[in-house]
């Protein structure tokens, strides 16, 4: 049986693509379906055997934020923003959950970052999303508590 | 001669003893009669229109304007009453309707024309205009309420709008990124 080559930087086992991308979509499932622990324990996987990529830590600040743990899930973007530096998505989604947290200026000013750093990038978009349901009112939350 | 001596007799002189007195009957003639009208007429425009000015586009406009009619009417009945017909016909042809029009409000221009007609030719329109202005003023009012909450729904439910908007926008922005995101995973 021939050793096949990892298409996932940095991956603990040789991992192809179609299978990472398999095991994040049934995290993601299990989340939408709300069986919270079950993605929890998907996504650690993931992160476990991807400890280079920010995807799962992404995955696993949406599972926290999808629960209403937004400190949690500031910690998870943050480690990703720690693996991926130069990526506005994980800053992005860390604004998402500073906005939630009623911490407006700082919110405000990761989103900025987010555009900043990748303007035609995923990140931006979402950023910018976000930037206009602020100024639209919808943003931050009216239970969203002011630190 | 006799008759000469008869026409040279002092005669007496004959002195009128009766004072000037006042006029005992009604004065009605044309020139009067019409003054009294146009003065009657200005009046219930400048009523009718100073009431109905608040609630109208331009109603500073109207009620500048009908004040300055209701002053021609006070001037027209100081005025002589040897120039009132002449006068009289050629500002209540022109001046009321003009002045009134100027407000820019094809209603009200409408129902002030209306009023000045009806009351005109028989001088005794009033009661009959005070139930029409009264009835309008109470329509306008229940109008202008209605017209004001129909823009305060209107104005929430444009910002419903707007916040549902870029809420949703924000969540299919969200999928597509996680989308991408796993697509790309690398």
């Amino acid at each position: 049986m021939a050793e096949s080559t990892s298409e996932i930087a940095g991956s603990l086992v040789p991992t192809q693509k179609t299978q990472a991308r398999i095991l994040l979509e049934a995290g993601y499932l299990w989340m939408d379906m709300g069986q919270f622990d079950k993605a929890k324990d998907v996504f650690s996987g993931a992160a476990a055997l991807m400890p280079k990529s920010e995807v799962p830590q992404i995955a696993l600040g949406t599972l926290e934020f999808a629960q209403g743990r937004h400190e949690k899930a500031l910690q998870a973007y943050r480690a990703a923003q720690r693996l991926a530096p130069k990526s506005g998505l994980p800053r992005a989604h860390a604004g998402e959950a500073l906005l939630f947290l009623g911490k407006v200026p700082e919110a405000v000013k990761e989103l900025q970052a987010a555009m900043q750093i990748e303007p035609d990038g995923d990140g931006a978009k979402l950023a910018k999303a976000l930037i206009e349901a602020k100024d639209a009112g919808a943003l931050p939350p009216k239970g969203a508590k002011k630190k | 001669m006799g008759s000469d001596n008869r026409i040279q007799q002092a005669t007496p002189v004959r002195i009128s003893t009766n004072l000037n007195v006042e006029r005992q009957t009604a004065k009605t003639d044309f020139g009067d009669r019409m003054q009294a009208g146009l003065q009657q007429a200005a009046g219930i425009v400048a009523n009718g229109a100073a009431i109905a000015a608040p609630f109208l586009p331009g109603g500073a406009i109207v009620s500048a304007a009908v004040s300055s009619v209701a002053t021609m009417g006070q001037q027209l009945s100081a005025g002589s009453t040897a120039y009132a017909a002449t006068g009289v016909t050629s500002l209540s042809g022109g001046a009321v309707n003009t002045t009134v029009g100027s407000g820019g409000n094809l209603v009200t221009g409408g129902g002030v024309g209306g009023t000045v007609g009806n009351s005109l030719p028989g001088f005794g329109g009033a009661s009959t205009t005070g139930g029409m202005t009264g009835s309008m003023n109470v329509g306008l009012q229940d109008s202008a309420g209605q017209l004001g909450q129909m823009l305060q729904v209107q104005m929430q439910m444009q910002k419903e709008n707007q916040v549902f908007t870029t809420v949703s926008n924000v969540l299919k922005t969200r999928h597509d990124t996680v989308k991408n995101t796993i697509s790309n995973v690398r």
